[in-house]
């Protein structure tokens, strides 16, 4: 056999590899998710009515293939059918994200009340619950804690991690301007006032013609607790007797959003279609939930 | 007259393989090597007409005769390794004795004859192999020397480890590739595991007369191993019988440094005497010699291993007991003809098999039995001297059995106590055991069984025409063949009467808080059959335009269907890997080589791909245990059902797989730059794709991955893998050695070699079935694969002293492996939420640490004494003589509160000696 021909042959097996397809559309999926002003502006406990992005919650996104006005008193994203009367019908999302979730909190009074990406420093989270909540962080034995270091070298031994970024209660410094502020949170204030964040759902499985929608979970007036978040779940972390379920995010909010979605909560108005997974969909949860 | 006789022997060949092909025959590796030479006279004209005479003492069929051509050229083919004698005779001309020729296995020896008129008689010492300058393939052969005389233990699957490019245990990492990528033989007969792809069988170390260890750059005979090649070359005997028989027992306690594993908060995990436990006895015996003088010889080799070793921080250690046996017996009843079949077996039982976990109860530790049996039908025709068709089939049966540990009525073992009405060895296969998590213990009784049979049925041929004359010039070297492979995979496994329980700590890392967590109802047991048909054909050519170059070429194709249980054809593919391949010797001088080319190696399959996507499963119930209830806040729900999985595979596999393969890229130069003495620099470049990759494409979590927050199918407790092969799932090795090496020649012989490695890519193993890319973290995470280990040094040596009559050699190891990355990763906060069960690694994902370096030295000295009737030879050998015990694994989770935990180091200092008589 010739040198000739077995190069030929070479060639043509090698770009045989070259047209196999998989038939999968997966990738990441990026887009921007504008909560309004109006959304991270209350009155807080102390009487003081602030604009701060700490009122902004986790947003859950997730792609459906339809958003329908017509099933609760907002938009709500395409169910199935319902076995009983008391019960919701699944969602069925093809997949989602979100932008801020909840994090291991290393001390049990901070359960389900801390946003990732919400709080550039552990004395902030402090100062935020004592001053707006009037409601000071304790630790397990009930003293009020007095320096965000105690939380920070908390979370270090509880566990064992070794930077902020692997805790992720706090921001780090996403744009590497050598402080760690409010440009370094996921949501930025956009010229219109409004807060505005990038998602992005990775490795997710594109359908042509799905549509993103979402929602913010708005922290409680009362404790700025966070009703998506399962206090019965999570991590029980058991160290120095201070016995607790660290609390994460409920398995079914993409199936059943009606399920947590509460008064005060802001959803999107449109569910925006996506025709390629290249698509960068921009989601403004414009809708209030009044009741 | 000669070409006539060849042209009539090619055509019958042909015929035959023709006729082979119908019955559906194979491919066979190389277990044999050859010798060209040239006859030469003082004016280094080539001498015709000479008659050489090859002989040696393990050449089967007495010795064969060649007469050089008109270029004064001969050459012997399909010699079985091992150590010629040459005697070259022409009337007019001195006779030249040659003596010592080596003959090493796929390789080829050049040897060239001067014969001088002015002198009367010659005697030449023998050429050994320096640089073999036809020789396109990257890797090594561990010759007999190197068996007996470096210190690397007693098992092929630590003599491998000083090949270079070999990295990992006894599965090993072969150039790069994933420790179930590499394929295994025996005497050119595949056996590797149908199922997992690793080894399938433990082999008598006596009876192994060398080692072909190939990284890459091999021809399409040898298959489409996207690792490396293991090739075992056995011993057939000779004329003379010889009887060998030998102990071993290796300590590895002499040195024991303290690893007990802690808490953060300073619990101590297990008992407070754990260290290493390292103790092997090795008892072997081999006969072998004629049945017929020079017509019929035999071997037969028996070898007991027992070892007792325990992993760091195991309070039981493994407990390994086999007993391998193997007969062979050759056959050349003329000069056209031979035939070799050979039975092996490794009988083997293993109790304590659970050495990853030290909560493990005595009674609930675990036995495997595992047995292979195979067996090997070989024809070896010889059409004239440069034509030969080799035919073989293989069965190959392996059995494996795991259940509880049997009970003994012995106390100070520490193993599985009978209780006082049970008889000893019972093993109970009713009472559901109880399975530990987070700290608890395993107690009660080992809780399942699992009984597994895979049955080979190999069959190939392979059709080599040599020296062919190319009506252009040159010639040409022509293989073909073809195989048939069938593979059946039966499974019966389940739960002791159909009930599981886990316990949980009630206090943290208290084990003796236990409470039972929650309970299974199973369906069961179930038994199913997974299947496989292959058949594959190849040619390939070697061709010598001149006489110092050689350009290699072929194609192999390869077809294979593998069902699971009902039948669907999971895997089914046709593939083709062509390999071209050039070796050039500049100066013409046999002294120098340059040589490279490319390869495609395709993955044919593995039964466990196929089972991975059964239908068989059984079904679930969980049921809320007293220590859920301890909590407040589920006390309402026991006895309540937690979650319900039905009797079905969540597992499906996409509808478009292709093949993972491997492009391989290879460059090398070799020199011979003083007698015996070489150096040699090379490399390759490996490109993996396609790899076999489950994804998981129900649950949907949040942005950093660390939990659930939906599900596209509507159960949030549920993974529903699917298999694919994404162009995602892929590998990049590049592997560069450099050696320096003196072959064996006045006493000595000794081999140093760096090797630089860059490995980096998304997937280490072929079919994990753990998830590696969880669907919410990145592909591409950077040099995380564990073959990523970037500077190796690996150096041997031996010495054979002086002293005559004495035989005393000297021999030792180095070896230097520097260390590999560590990704940290860790349970999300979420999967006790229930569902989970795997690993997340939470972003960014990236190396977080790298294993430190080991190196170790091996020592060795044996000694021959000369007894009335034979020899009885003494070995001491020092493994890892400087007790370095550097971690090779580590265990970091959350539930470990994310630290790092070493779960195993280097193999202690151990002391080995041995005592063996021969005669």
């Amino acid at each position: 056999m010739r040198a000739t021909t077995l190069i030929g042959l070479a060639a043509l097996v090698g770009l045989s590899a070259c047209t196999f397809n998989e038939g999968l559309v997966i990738g990441d999926i990026v887009g921007t998710v504008i909560v309004p002003k109006d959304a991270a502006t209350r009155v807080m406990p102390n009487g003081e009515e602030i604009t701060d992005v700490k009122l902004i919650g986790p947003v859950t996104l997730g792609f459906y293939p339809d958003v329908r006005d017509d099933i609760f008193t907002y938009p709500h994203p395409e169910v199935g059918p319902a076995f009983s009367g008391d019960v919701s019908g699944d969602a069925y999302p093809y997949g989602g994200t979100t932008v801020g979730d909840i994090r291991h909190p290393c001390v049990s009074d901070l359960a389900c009340r801390v946003t990732s990406g919400r709080f550039t420093s552990y004395d902030e989270i402090l100062d935020w619950y004592a001053t707006y909540y009037e409601d000071p962080v304790e630790n397990s034995q009930g003293e009020v804690i007095q320096t965000g270091e105690y939380i920070r070298q908390t979370c270090f031994e509880r566990l064992n991690y070794t930077s902020d970024e692997e805790i992720r209660l706090v921001a780090s410094d996403t744009n590497e301007d050598g402080v760690v502020d409010a440009k370094d949170l996921q949501f930025v204030e956009n010229a219109d006032g409004d807060f505005e964040a990038t998602f992005i759902a990775r490795q997710a499985e594109f359908f042509p013609g799905m549509k993103v929608w979402g929602w913010m979970d708005t922290p409680s007036l009362v404790d700025g607790r966070l009703n998506t978040c399962d206090e019965r779940s999570g991590f029980q972390d058991t160290q120095y007797d201070d016995t607790f379920q660290v609390g994460v995010q409920y398995r079914n909010l993409l199936n059943f959003p009606s399920e947590y979605i509460q008064e005060g909560d802001y959803v999107a108005g449109v569910g925006v279609q996506m025709d390629d997974i290249t698509d960068e969909p921009v989601i403004t949860l414009n809708i209030e939930v009044t009741e | 007259m000669t070409m006539v006789r060849i042209r009539i022997a090619h055509l019958a060949a042909l015929f035959v393989s023709l006729a082979a092909l119908m019955v559906a025959l194979p491919a066979l590796a190389q277990t044999t090597g050859q010798l060209r030479g040239q006859v030469v006279d003082a004016d280094d004209f080539g001498v015709p007409g000479v008659t050489v005479t090859l002989s040696g003492e393990k050449l089967i069929g007495g010795s064969q005769d060649r007469t050089t051509d008109v270029d004064g050229r001969f050459v012997f083919v399909e010699l079985p390794p091992g150590e010629y004698d040459l005697v070259a005779a022409k009337e007019t001309f001195p006779t030249v004795n040659v003596t010592g020729i080596q003959i090493i296995v796929g390789r080829t020896t050049n040897q060239e004859i001067l014969m001088d008129k002015d002198v009367e008689v010659v005697d030449v010492e023998g050429k050994r192999p320096v640089v073999d300058v036809e020789d396109t393939t990257r890797g090594q052969v561990l010759t007999k020397e190197f068996l007996d005389r470096i210190p690397t233990g007693r098992s092929y699957q630590s003599a491998v480890q000083m090949a270079n490019g070999v990295v990992g245990g006894s599965n090993p990492n072969i150039a790069g590739s994933a420790s179930n990528e590499n394929t295994y033989m025996i005497d050119g007969a595949t056996i590797t595991d149908p199922v997992t792809g690793t080894f399938s069988l433990n082999f008598n170390y006596d009876a192994i007369e060398q080692i072909e260890v190939l990284l890459g750059g091999f021809m399409p005979e040898y298959g489409q191993s996207l690792g490396g090649i293991i090739n075992l070359v056995t011993d057939s005997g000779t004329n003379n019988l010889e009887f060998d028989t030998s102990a071993f027992y290796i300590n590895g306690n002499w040195r024991r440094r303290k690893d007990a594993r802690y808490t953060a908060d300073g619990f101590q995990l297990g008992p407070t005497d754990f260290d290493t436990n390292f103790q092997i006895l090795q008892v072997a015996a081999r006969v072998s010699g004629p049945v017929v003088r020079d017509r019929a010889w035999f071997i037969i080799s028996y070898q007991h291993d027992r070892s007792i070793i325990a992993n760091t921080g195991i309070p039981l250690p493994r407990d390994y007991d086999g007993h391998y046996v193997f007969a062979k017996l050759t056959v050349q009843p003329n000069s056209e003809h031979r035939i070799t079949t050979f039975v092996r077996m490794d009988p083997t039982s293993i109790d304590n098999t659970n050495q990853r976990d030290i909560f493990v109860r005595p009674e609930a530790q675990g036995r495997q039995y595992q047995s292979n049996v195979a067996a090997q039908a070989r024809w070896q025709w010889f059409l004239g001297s440069q034509a030969n068709l080799d035919s073989q089939f293989v069965f190959q049966k392996q059995a494996l059995e795991v259940g509880g540990v049997p009970c003994t009525h012995s106390t100070g073992l520490g193993y599985h106590p009978c209780k006082p009405d049970e008889n000893e060895n019972y093993v109970d296969w009713v009472t559901p055991g109880r399975v530990g998590a987070f700290g608890a213990y395993d107690s009660i009784n080992y809780p399942s069984y699992y009984f597994d049979d895979r049955l080979i049925y190999r069959a190939n041929s392979k059709l080599s025409l040599l020296s062919l004359q190319d009506p252009m010039g040159g010639t040409h070297d022509v293989k073909a063949g073809v195989e048939a492979v069938q593979t059946i995979w039966d499974q019966l496994q389940g739960y002791n009467s159909n009930l599981l329980y886990s316990d949980l700590n009630l206090q943290g890392w208290d084990p003796l808080t236990f409470a039972n967590w929650y309970r299974v109802e199973l369906t069961g047991p179930i038994k199913f059959r997974t299947s496989g048909s292959q058949w594959n054909w190849f040619i390939q050519d070697a061709y010598k335009p001149v006489s110092n170059l050689v350009i290699k070429g072929g194609i192999r194709y390869d077809n294979s269907i593998m069902r699971n249980d009902v039948g669907d054809p999971v895997v089914a593919q046709s593939l083709w890997g062509p390999r071209l391949y050039a070796s050039w010797d500049p100066f013409g001088d046999q002294k120098t080589k340059i040589a490279g080319g490319y390869g495609r190696f395709n993955d044919a399959g593995r039964l466990g791909v196929a089972s991975y996507v059964r239908e068989s499963s059984i079904g679930v119930k969980y049921w809320y245990g007293e220590a859920l209830g301890t909590r407040g806040d589920f006390a309402s729900n026991q006895g309540s059902m937690l979650i319900y999985q039905p009797r079905e595979n969540p597992a499906i596999a996409h509808d478009t797989l292709r093949s993972p393969r491997v492009d391989e890229l290879t460059l090398q130069a070799s020199r011979e730059i003083m007698r015996d003495v070489g150096i040699s620099t090379g490399g390759s470049y490996k490109m993996t794709r396609f790899i076999f990759e489950p994804d998981e494409q129900n649950l949907v979590y949040d942005e950093d991955g660390s939990a659930v927050i939906g599900s596209r199918y509507g159960n949030p407790f549920q993974s529903y893998p699917r298999l694919r092969t994404p162009r995602l799932a892929r590998r990049n090795y590049l592997q560069w050695d450099t050696t320096l090496y003196k072959v064996n020649s006045r006493r000595w012989f000794a081999q140093a070699t760096y090797t630089y490695t860059i490995s980096s890519g998304t997937s280490l193993a072929s079919l994990s079935g753990s998830f590696l890319n969880d669907p919410q973290t990145q592909y591409n995470y950077g040099p995380l694969v564990s073959t990523d280990i970037r500077h190796v040094v690996k150096a041997f040596g031996s010495w054979q002293l002086p002293t005559d009559p004495w035989n005393q050699t000297l021999g030792f190891t180095f070896q230097y492996y520097s260390g590999q990355p560590l990704e940290r990763f860790y349970w999300s906060d979420g999967t006790t939420n229930g569902g989970g069960g795997y690993f997340m690694r939470i972003r960014p994902r990236g190396r977080y640490t790298r294993f430190p370096p080991e190196w170790t030295v091996g020592l060795k000295f044996t000694q021959d004494l000369d007894v009335r009737r034979g020899k009885i030879k003494l070995d001491a050998q020092l493994l890892n003589a400087f007790n370095n015990r550097a971690p090779s694994n580590f265990l970091a989770s959350f539930y470990q509160q994310n630290r790092l935990f070493t779960t195993s180091r280097q193999n202690p200092l151990r002391i080995q000696l041995g005592l063996r008589y021969v005669f």
